[in-house]
């Protein structure tokens, strides 16, 4: 009977655990991963930035949150310097026209990449837009936020502080 | 057992149903997509049903969305 229950408890956890339980959180180390950039010229790898604290994020310009953390991510990028810390911007937007169009009203400084297909988001098991994952200097993740609100930038601030200084 | 296992895997495959992804909601996000989408025009609309009836509240739905927070 115990064996039967726990047969039938496996077949349910197959069949409807969402497949996003395997999501990147801290600890984890960043999944090695490029993409080209939004405009085509190039190719964007985290490993590029290995050295640095990356702060990774997924967004798209449908995205309200986004376009209120955009400029506040910029400013901190240009606050804090390029030296030790960097902003990769992964666009998932279906339609790479529509980011075209946003980042030519709110433009920003940090590189950003698109993925139309969703490759990454799925990789990293993003479960809000949008999603940041702070990366230390060895490519270990140590910080995941989801959403944006107002405020959020200063505690983002004082975590990437941290790591520069480790 | 044999059968019930045959039978979820066969209605898991045949399942028409998916779930959206956070990123992939750009479509639902857009304005037409909106319960109401004239913002004054619904608006006008709960002051008609307030006044007709006396009684305010349970407008929307929960869900859709962008799945921004």
């Amino acid at each position: 009977m115990k064996k039967h229950i726990h047969s039938k408890l496996a077949l349910f956890l197959f069949v409807f655990l969402p497949f996003n339980v395997f999501a990147i959180s801290v600890g984890d180390t960043v999944p090695s991963f490029k993409a080209r950039t939004i405009d085509g010229a190039k190719n964007v790898a985290v490993e590029d930035y290995r050295g640095k604290v990356v702060l990774i994020d997924f967004w798209a310009s449908w995205c309200p949150p986004c376009l209120k953390s955009f400029p506040k991510y910029d400013n901190l990028r240009r606050e804090i310097g390029t030296s030790d810390f960097e902003i990769v911007a992964i666009n998932v937007d279906e339609n790479t026209d529509d980011a075209r169009k946003f980042l030519a009203k709110h433009p920003v400084g940090f590189p950003i990449a698109k993925d139309p297909k969703g490759v990454l988001p799925g990789v990293f098991g993003v479960k809000a837009m949008p999603t940041s994952y702070l990366i230390d200097k060895n490519g270990v993740v140590k910080y995941v936020h989801a959403a944006f609100k107002e405020g959020d930038i200063e505690k983002l601030r004082v975590e990437i502080e941290k790591l520069i200084a480790e | 057992m044999k059968i019930v296992l045959s039978i979820v895997i066969v209605s898991f495959l045949t399942s028409a149903c998916t779930s959206v992804n956070p990123w992939e909601r750009g479509i639902l996000a857009k304005q037409e997509m909106a319960w109401e989408p004239d913002p004054l025009m619904g608006q006008l609309q709960e002051h008609v049903y307030f006044s007709k009836e006396g009684s305010n509240g349970g407008y929307g739905a929960g869900g859709g969305g962008c799945g921004c927070n």
